[in-house]
């Protein structure tokens, strides 16, 4: 697969701004982070099965490790949350790193979704979760 | 006023399948799509939801096991009839995987309710019903549970006003199950591989208040989608009434007309049959070009070749072009080798209604046989029966070339007892007069009219045109092949009698 591209990092920190409340910081930007996985997580459980869905998160960290490699510690075999298995995985990282790194792992996981079901309906499954979201394409946004 | 409680037929969005269930999907009805794998069982869940599903008729789509979701995803969406504006806002998937991992038909039934009730959902779909009860029926009251649970499904679903579909893979020896008692309706579809070809059926096994079309149905995917071609289609309207014998239609051979006394019938089939190179497309362009030339538009059914082709290399191409661009006459290629005559039907019915076509021409029969899936051809007399009545039917006249093996041993006038489908029979014979071949014609059938008796010597000139002359007279045996002058040594045949003769000697 191809790393993702600079619309779908500008899309996921779209998504990660749309579940910042006002209140939060940059200190927040790791529970913003793993609610915005555990939201991604839910959706897509209930379209792909919670096996599905764990599939789809553990080939986004594969992926994502090339730039974090922290996200080789994430283990989905095991039968937590995704945010905790994702949290875990980052544990020790610096507040910016944990940032960037929720950003990759959605970036990562919107590209994935795009490749197996395409840009539109992956647009469908993000906006049935949050209705403001204007979409993973740039053109789409024109 | 009618006390009779209205039942809402819904399309099923599938061009040619609401006539053949008889209207199309009653409305709240409980049905089971069933067949084999890969048989297009999901295709038809999918365009029978988004067909109907809108805002305010929201559809859900139940997937279990099977085939997982996002492929079932990634796959459907490449038919046009998938519109990915409608999902989420009109139609939700839902994986329900987990529930039926546990194994309690239970567990599954109290989430569909739950999804069902906070959705209100004017259409449900439960794909694949089969894997999840599978392994319930193993168990040792497997089947009472799995009533129960239909049981339980149908009626909730139908007082909660979804119509709904459970899909599954089912054996054709499978029919007996009580989810199958349950349904309102059952559609089965079938996918037949035979020798080289693989042949898709539809059938509609039971459709609860309504008169579905029997039988099985030629059905094909393509890019669309699923589409299925009734086996009876509806029959045309008939023209006014009409007696054929009334009005007869130029054969554009003036000498054929005659020998017709009048020319063909209106709405009868003519099969022109005769040996390779006997003549028989010149002979149905003559009869297309007088058609064009009489204000009666053709069309032209060719299986051999593609219809650019057959214009390059057919005697009036040149005029035929003319004709095509001024939609006189429309030249339909049907070349699938897994083609059905049903579709072969839609295809020659459209096209006349496109052009108001009043004359067809099948060149040939024996190259539709060809295109034709073995399966179909085994039931060819019977489909060509049927072609031929849907288009005479509708006032269309008919004529058929059809290759005749030559034969001389045995009086042939058609391949395949086929002579007897259509209401005229044109033989073309070669014969062997003083050392020639030439070639003779003759009516050899017109129902229910007078018609010549001759075998009339004909020619085809440089410019592809039919001539008819005069009737072989004072010859015997001119079937035969090596006829003799009457009181005379057979005709033309001494040299070669001479020539096997010597070769015997050596």
């Amino acid at each position: 697969m191809r790393r993702p591209e600079a619309a779908q990092y500008a899309a996921a920190r779209r998504l990660l701004a749309l579940e910042t409340s006002e209140a939060e910081d940059a200190e927040g930007s790791a529970a913003v982070g793993a609610r915005v996985h555990e939201k991604l997580f839910s959706s897509l459980a209930s379209l792909v099965g919670t096996a599905g869905a764990r599939a789809l998160f553990a080939r986004s960290t594969k992926l994502a490790a090339t730039d974090f490699p922290s996200f080789r510690n994430a283990d989905f075999n095991a039968e937590a949350p995704v945010s905790e298995l994702l949290g875990k995985a980052l544990l020790g990282e610096p507040p910016a790193v944990i940032a960037e790194a929720s950003v990759a792992l959605c970036a990562t996981l919107l590209s994935l979704l795009a490749t197996l079901i395409g840009e539109p309906l992956t647009t469908k499954v993000l906006q049935s979760v949050w209705p403001a979201f204007d979409g993973t394409n740039e053109e789409t946004k024109r | 006023m009618s006390d009779r409680v209205p039942i809402r037929k819904l399309t099923s969005g599938v061009p040619g399948f609401d006539e053949v269930l008889g209207g199309g999907i009653p409305e709240f009805s409980f049905n089971v799509i069933a067949g084999g794998a890969g048989c297009g069982k999901t295709t038809l869940g999918h365009q029978i939801m988004f067909a109907n599903a809108t805002p305010e008729r929201k559809a859900l789509y139940f997937t279990i096991i099977g085939e997982p979701p996002i492929k079932m995803l990634r796959y459907q969406q490449q038919f046009s009839f998938f519109d990915v504006a409608k999902v989420e806002d009109s139609i939700r998937f839902i994986h329900l995987g987990e529930e039926a991992k546990e194994g309690e038909l239970a567990v599954v039934l109290a989430r569909i309710e739950k999804e069902v009730d906070a959705t209100n959902p004017a259409f449900v779909f439960v794909d694949s019903f089969r894997s999840m009860i599978r392994r319930v029926l193993a168990e040792g009251n497997g089947e009472l549970e799995m009533q129960d649970f239909v049981q339980r499904l149908a009626l909730h679903l139908t007082n909660w006003e979804a119509t709904t579909f459970l899909l599954g893979e089912y054996g054709e020896t499978e029919q007996d199950s009580a989810l199958f008692t349950v349904a309102d309706g059952i559609i089965w579809l079938y996918q037949a591989v035979d020798r080289n070809s693989v042949v898709r059926k539809a059938q509609v096994v039971k459709m609860r208040g309504q008169g579905q079309i029997p039988g099985l149905h030629t059905a094909r995917i393509t890019h669309a989608g699923l589409s299925v071609i009734p086996r009876l289609p509806k029959p045309e309207p008939r023209p006014r009434k009409w007696h054929p014998l009334d009005v007869r239609l130029s054969t554009g051979v003036s000498a054929l007309d005659e020998m017709t006394h009048g020319g063909i019938p209106q709405g009868y089939s003519v099969l022109v049959a005769g040996p390779s190179g006997s003549g028989k497309t010149v002979l149905s362009n003559q009869f297309i070009v007088e058609g064009a030339r009489r204000g009666e538009p053709g069309v032209i059914a060719v299986f051999e070749s593609r219809p650019e082709d057959y214009l390059q290399t057919t005697p009036h191409g040149r005029e035929f072009e003319r004709l095509v661009q001024e939609k006189k006459l429309e030249i339909l290629y049907l070349r699938p080798l897994d083609l059905s005559i049903d579709e072969a039907l839609v295809a020659l019915r459209e096209a006349v209604h496109r052009i108001g076509a009043k004359r067809a021409v099948i060149d040939s029969l024996s190259g539709l046989e060809l295109a034709l899936a073995p399966a179909f051809r085994r039931d060819f007399r019977e489909s060509i029966y049927r072609m031929m009545g849907s288009l005479t039917g509708s006032g269309v006249t008919v004529m058929a070339t059809a290759e005749l093996e030559d034969a001389y041993t045995e009086l042939r006038l058609s391949p395949q007892n086929i002579g007897f489908l259509t209401d005229a029979i044109v033989i073309l014979r070669y014969v062997q007069i003083d050392g020639q071949l030439r070639r003779a014609l003759s009516v050899v059938k017109l129902r229910s009219s007078a018609h010549s008796r001759d075998l009339r010597e004909y020619e085809i000139t440089k410019d592809g045109v039919v001539v008819v002359g005069v009737a072989l007279k004072g010859y015997e045996g001119l079937l035969t092949g090596a006829p003799t002058k009457r009181d005379a040594q057979p005709v033309g045949v001494g040299k070669r009698h001479d020539l096997e003769t010597k070769k015997r000697r050596r």
